[in-house]
């Protein structure tokens, strides 16, 4: 099964809401030596960011994408288990939040999941998490790294006041903070007015330029 | 700590305002196109009046950051959703003029000003698009 096929067959099983059939894409693809990364990359993040066009198009309701994406998180989770035992390395910690009253969190979750498959350890806190309780989580965890999400411009306001309130609790040595969602788009210049350190067009590549900042 | 930007206090006031503004700008588009009522039903004006909830939702950061690509990204990503659900470009365009000439009666001159860049630039990428 090439990359394309599963991605053909992933995207029909959750388009028909099949948990079943997602499934089976996975297993029958692991099962032919096809790596995670390569799932990610040409499976779940092409299907998804499919299913969104649909959406938009009214090809598909919202009750539609919501299944899809409830199959997909079903779908990294058996992907996780099958591929993230007892790990010894001891690699850089993230921790990932969405900006408050964000709900898209798949996208984040990828960006975790490649990392982990590269001997990281991420931390992942999903949809809409309030600054406070961040920044706490923050100075507690000391992350060498945060991720920060937003789809929509209508958060960005939350982002920038994320990162600054995490800026101002820890001074000296707080993490490289990394923003990305859809709201950004890639965007650099926007990135860094919100105070960020980096940012990238889609999960997939978010994850890649954070291990080429990491790698030794 | 600086002083707060014209976008900022531009971006805050449409935010505060945001109920008014929805209502008056919904309130003309219908007096203008009077065969709305009939075209969407009264669930229509509902829609309508949320969807310029959205509109001035996603029109405070372009404004806040005055960056006017913002908003025609956005501009251009609603007009794909209206656009396969029956509503066309040119209400959508239309309701982004409503939306200046209202702000420019509500703010000061120079706030008012970069809102009208955002929603003037996303009118212009409506028509280039050329949804009809």
């Amino acid at each position: 099964m090439t990359a394309e096929q599963a991605h053909d067959r992933y995207l029909a099983a959750i388009r028909a809401g099949s948990r079943r059939e997602a499934l089976a894409v996975v297993d029958d693809a692991l099962r032919e030596g096809m790596d995670a990364r390569t799932l990610y990359l040409r499976v779940f993040q092409p299907s998804m960011h499919e299913i969104g066009r649909l959406w938009q198009e009214n090809r598909i309701t919202v009750a539609d994408e919501h299944l899809a994406t409830a199959i997909t998180q079903l779908a990294m989770s058996r992907l996780y288990e099958e591929l993230f035992g007892d790990r010894p390395e001891a690699g850089p910690l993230l921790v990932a939040a969405c900006a408050e009253h964000e709900r898209h969190e798949l996208g984040l979750r990828m960006v975790c999941d490649l990392l982990e498959l590269d001997g990281w350890d991420t931390v992942f806190l999903g949809a809409s998490v309030p600054v406070e309780d961040l920044v706490e989580m923050v100075k507690e965890r000391r992350p060498e790294v945060v991720a920060l999400s937003a789809s929509i411009t209508p958060h960005l306001a939350r982002v920038r006041e994320a990162v600054a309130a995490i800026r101002e609790a820890m001074p000296d040595g707080g993490p490289v903070i990394a923003i990305g969602g859809r709201a950004f788009a890639g965007d650099a210049a926007l990135a860094e007015r919100m105070g960020a350190d980096l940012t990238a067009k889609d999960a997939v590549e978010v994850a890649e330029r954070l291990k080429e900042r990491f790698a030794a | 700590m600086a002083g707060v930007s014209t976008g900022a206090r531009a971006a805050a006031a449409l935010l505060d305002q945001k109920e008014a503004i929805a209502r008056s700008v919904t309130g003309l588009l219908y007096a203008e196109m009077p065969w709305l009522v009939d075209k969407y039903g009264e669930r229509g004006r509902l829609k309508c009046l949320q969807d310029m909830r959205y509109n001035l939702e996603y029109l405070a950061p372009a404004v806040e950051l005055e960056n006017v690509e913002l908003f025609v990204a956005y501009a251009r990503w609603v007009d794909g959703v209206l656009r396969s659900r029956g509503v066309p470009t040119g209400e959508l365009a239309r309701s982004f003029e409503l939306i200046a000439s209202d702000v420019a009666a509500r703010m000061r001159a120079d706030e008012a000003a970069l809102v009208s860049a955002c929603l003037e630039a996303g009118v212009i990428a409506l028509r280039q698009g050329g949804g009809g």
